[in-house]
């Protein structure tokens, strides 16, 4: 693909770099990653809990960008577009994580296994040991400003439990301060 | 941003507004995107995941045919005693005609579908794939009964019964092309739309 290889102008708006990369250009699309995937890890570290998942997850979402970009309209802006994904994108890989590990532990437990990593500092240190469901809540709600109807359909479940979720993680980190 | 009376809850509140936008994996990504980047596209399986859509849309306009057909024919029996024998034979020679014309266009709407799911790329994996053996034995019987259903009902097409059973044969060849096609897919990335 001779497409795929053209270089780049410096000058380049991110618009002429979404529709180079939906046309096949790998450099376009590089440098759609560079800016943006800190924002996709970081976003992937909270939801999910584990730097390890969170660079899986970040993969997976840059490959689903990668192959859903002819299908981006420009209805939206691409960071928007990216958010939605990434968030749908981490939710999916969740579950399917954990459909996997519920065929060895029938008895679904909130003690999971945060990352023990003792780089991150201030919220997302403590965020990290947050129980997984209080910590989804919690991080689309205070951190991504969505709404409790949102999250209560992103997750399959109830407005209440969103709440009571989100309560239960703002409870668990002021202990924690 | 309202800063409560709670200093706990002030204190939250700041590390909220202050969280980075943005944390750095601790190890290069790229990499792994970019060997990924090579396989498949996943946008090249949309059209045939709307295929057993259009398979079903056959199936429903076949049945509704097929039961208006059976229906009027079943409904007004005092039609066909008033007409004389040789409008009933004339009136029966049509209405075969008519569904060995349905019949053909069928089989041959079922042909494409089968040859579009088989010429996508991810079938190219499924041949390697271990759990494929019960599926392929499946096509391959599933195949041989609609030769043998297809035969009888060019022979007869009036009868109800081998119609269903003939399209129920078809959805379910299409469905293990589906289902094949799934085995073959890694990582896959299903189920997430915008």
């Amino acid at each position: 693909m001779t497409a795929g290889r053209l270089p780049l102008d410096d000058a380049m708006s991110e618009f002429d770099l979404v529709t180079l990369a939906s046309q096949g250009n790998r450099a376009a699309f590089k440098q759609l990653y560079l800016t943006h995937h800190k924002k996709v890890y970081a976003l992937s570290l909270r939801l999910c809990g584990q730097a390890s998942q969170a660079e899986e997850i970040t993969q997976e979402c840059f490959i689903l960008v990668w192959q859903k970009l002819p299908q981006f309209k420009g209805e939206s802006q691409f960071s928007t577009w990216l958010h939605t994904l990434c968030v749908n994108q981490a939710l999916s890989f969740m579950r399917k994580q954990k459909s996997f590990w519920a065929r060895f532990i029938p008895m679904e437990s909130d003690a999971e296994h945060p990352s023990s990593d003792e780089n991150y500092q201030g919220l997302d240190k403590l965020i990290l040991k947050l129980p997984e469901r209080a910590r989804i809540v919690f991080v689309l709600c205070a951190i991504e400003g969505y709404q409790h109807e949102e999250i209560a359909q992103l997750l399959g479940i109830a407005v209440g439990t969103s709440k009571t979720q989100y309560h239960r993680a703002k409870q668990l980190l002021q202990e924690m301060l | 941003m309202s800063l409560s009376s709670d200093p706990r809850e002030t204190t939250l509140q700041l590390l909220i507004a202050n969280a980075p936008k943005e944390l750095a994996p601790e190890q290069d990504l790229w990499q792994g995107i970019e060997k990924r980047m090579d396989k498949p596209l996943q946008f090249t399986f949309a059209p045939a995941q709307a295929r057993p859509k259009q398979g079903a849309q056959w199936a429903i306009a076949a049945t509704v045919l097929l039961a208006m057909f059976f229906g009027f024919n079943h409904l007004n029996p005092e039609k066909a005693l008033l007409s004389g024998p040789e409008q009933i034979a004339s009136q029966q020679t049509g209405d075969e005609h008519a569904l060995q014309t349905l019949l053909s266009q069928i089989a041959q709407t079922h042909q494409t579908q089968v040859a579009n799911l088989t010429q996508t790329p991810a079938t190219v994996v499924w041949q390697t794939s271990r759990f494929s053996a019960p599926l392929e034995q499946g096509l391959v019987e599933l195949r041989q009964a609609g030769e043998q259903i297809f035969q009888a009902l060019q022979a007869n097409p009036t009868d109800k019964q081998l119609w269903q059973l003939w399209l129920w044969v078809q959805q379910r060849e299409l469905d293990l092309l589906q289902q094949s096609q799934k085995l073959s897919i890694q990582n896959s990335t299903q189920g997430n739309s915008i």
